[in-house]
């Protein structure tokens, strides 16, 4: 799993470690150079003393206590003085030399002067040995400091991490509809922009449940009307005992039905018109022609209550659109028009194509709208007072949500015969065909 | 009796108007909350049917007013509104009972007869004067025990009648509970129906108070 705190700590930690033992390894190196460095440097001094001094005197005694071994010889290669025996070998090269002898590692310091071959040599490993002593200390405070800045580090990276702890258990603690947002106050600026975009997210998921849950309770309220209608035309037709009257209650019975039907129609219509719905497959529809296939499948519906419907005007015009979409919201407008324009009224149906638009014109010489309730009518379920035509209040929504679906405009108004005119504004389409 | 019926759904409407109807209640329909405000202060209604969600004024409006005018009237809220704050808010502005859509014919009018009975002041549904019963669930009429058939009008007619009892209707008020604003009434139907009625009850149980209407009263001798 990705998680921060566990990696801020692995790298941290790692590098770390690896600082300290570098810095130890460093040091060690360093103490030990420069040690080895002094020692020679004695043994350089050494040597020097004798060739001025000799080996008289207490010197020699202090040299040859310590672990220090020296010989002298002559130019000839004739042993002059050796402090040990057996006589550690003479080196040809002048100056520092290390070498084996005895089965050990040894460093010798070999000079000639004054017609003498002067060599001082000590042990390699005593060096160590005295560095051992020392290095202890010079490394202590390092391995001390170790854990503690990996206890500072620890607590720094908890400590830091912990609002986004707290976040986590209040969103735990959280039942799946509670979106109210995160208070901001005393988050680290990292986090909070992070969780302002959520708290944000959390406003436009509300509002979409919020949304969903009045569209469910309004469907569920508007379904229960005509349910209610057909409960009691069929309890009506199951009383009455006269036959014309049996026959009047259960063609009002099936007139329910349809009703019903039709609000479960336009409810669905609605329902796939949620953006979530829909593709993003845009496609360049042909409004004319469309219109055209639209008036014809109502022609039966207009004849059927005598209204003349038809299409006045079919200008060849493309948009872009989703077709099933576009065709909802033809429906709707010629059935509406139908549906609340009297017998013997007419509706026309217009496509007109211009520069920078394109206009879908469906006008009838029905009641019309009250320039008040131009407003109100596209809202879910808004009837009309008076109207005696049992709509389903939703075809006018649907219009409107198919049209902001293709950036079109809805406008209302009246035809000169006090009828309604729908105009839909569609951009034209970007390429024709 | 004659009951308001409040309601903007034409489908509804009809059908309870015809059920009511049949189940011999003379119905007024009204489709929007002006019209029922109109209704209610000029007719006289036994019970008002209301809906709440209705064109230009809300049935919760129409109520308040109605109560507001110290009117009495029994009023029976239906509407789809079904939540508890809903109930309470309907019954607190006045209404006497609320049903919620979708609901049973049977039960409707079960519960204007139960409404109408404690409006009377009754315990028991059946409107009783001497020896004479009515029920106006059944629409059966008894007189000494044994049924007598009545037609549709000459029943309401005698339930106007013992509704309260003793109390004197005017021809008028007797019209106004028997008729419809839709429906004709010829000048003398009243008195062809209690000409009716005396026939087949028996010539004494309906009194005429001359100059003021008619009263049911229990038939002399025919007491138990």
């Amino acid at each position: 799993m990705a998680s921060i705190r566990k990696r801020l700590l692995l790298w941290q930690l790692t590098a770390l470690a690896l600082v300290g033992i570098g810095a130890s390894l460093a040091t060690y190196w360093l103490a030990w150079h420069s040690f080895q460095q002094a020692r020679d440097h004695e043994l350089e001094q050494i040597a020097y003393t004798v060739v001025r001094h000799g080996l008289e005197g207490d010197d020699d005694d202090e040299i040859d206590r310590g672990q220090f071994v020296s010989q002298i010889w002559d130019t000839n290669g004739e042993l002059v003085y050796s402090s040990s025996d057996p006589v550690m070998p003479r080196q040809t090269r002048m100056g520092l030399n290390e070498f084996s002898w005895q089965g050990e590692r040894w460093r010798a310091y070999t000079l000639t002067a004054q017609g003498l071959i002067i060599q001082v040599g000590h042990l390699a490993r005593a060096g160590n040995e005295r560095l051992r002593i020392v290095i202890g200390p010079v490394l202590l405070p390092l391995a001390l400091l170790m854990p503690l800045l990996g206890i500072a580090i620890w607590l720094t990276v908890s400590r830091s991490l912990a609002p986004m702890q707290q976040i986590r258990q209040e969103l735990d603690k959280r039942e799946s509809n509670t979106l109210t947002p995160i208070p901001l106050a005393e988050l680290p600026s990292e986090i909070a922009p992070m969780v302002a975009a959520m708290n944000d997210l959390f406003v436009r998921l509300h509002e979409a449940i919020e949304s969903q849950r009045r569209f469910v309770a309004d469907a569920a309220h508007e379904l229960r009307t005509p349910l209610t209608a057909l409960r009691l035309q069929a309890q009506i037709a199951e009383r009455t005992a006269d036959a014309a009257e049996r026959a009047e209650a259960l063609a009002r019975l099936e007139a329910g039905i349809t009703r019903a039907g039709h609000l479960i129609e336009q409810l669905l219509a609605l329902a796939r018109l949620e953006p979530e719905s829909q593709g993003k497959r845009s496609q360049a529809i042909a409004l004319d022609e469309l219109a055209g296939h639209v008036v014809a499948d109502h022609s039966s519906q207009a004849e059927a209550k005598g209204i003349d419907l038809g299409l006045l005007r079919a200008e060849p015009a493309n948009i872009d659109g989703n077709p099933t979409t576009v065709r909802t919201l033809l429906d709707n407008l010629v059935d509406n028009a139908i549906r609340y324009t009297p017998a013997g009224g007419r509706v026309d149906v217009s496509v007109e194509a211009h520069a920078r638009e394109v206009l879908l014109i469906v006008a009838d010489n029905g009641p019309g709208i009250p320039p008040a309730e131009r407003d109100k009518v596209f809202e879910r379920f808004y009837r009309l007072a008076g109207a005696d035509t049992p709509g389903s209040g939703l075809g006018l929504s649907i219009v409107q949500r198919a049209a902001e679906q293709h950036g079109a405009h809805v406008s209302l108004d009246d035809t000169p015969g006090g009828g309604l005119k729908v105009t839909v504004a569609f951009p034209p389409a970007q390429q024709a065909g | 009796m004659k009951l308001l019926l409040i309601e903007d759904d034409p489908m509804i409407g009809e059908s309870v108007e015809v059920g009511l109807r049949q189940a011999g209640f003379t119905v007024d329909w009204v489709r929007d909350g002006r019209a029922a405000e109109l209704a209610l202060e000029t007719g006289h209604y036994g019970l008002a049917l209301l809906d709440l969600g209705l064109p230009r004024k809300d049935g919760m409006t129409v109520l308040k007013g109605l109560r507001q005018r110290q009117d009495s009237l029994p009023v029976i809220i239906i509407t789809a509104r079904d939540a508890v704050a809903d109930r309470v808010a309907g019954l607190d502005a006045g209404a006497d009972d609320y049903l919620v859509k979708p609901f049973d014919l049977d039960e409707l009018l079960a519960r204007v007869r139960a409404l109408s009975r404690r409006q009377a002041g009754r315990t028991e549904n059946i409107l009783r004067v001497g020896a004479l019963s009515l029920n106006p669930a059944t629409r059966e009429v008894s007189l000494a025990g044994q049924p007598v058939h009545l037609s549709s009008r000459e029943l309401s007619l005698l339930e106007a009648l013992m509704h309260k009892p003793g109390a004197v209707l005017s021809r008028h008020e007797l019209e106004e509970q028997l008729y419809g604003w839709d429906e004709e009434v010829s000048s003398n139907a009243i008195e062809v129906h209690l000409h009716n009625l005396r026939r087949k009850l028996g010539p004494e149980i309906i009194r005429n108070v001359r100059g003021v209407g008619y009263k049911v009263v229990a038939p002399d001798g025919l007491h138990p």
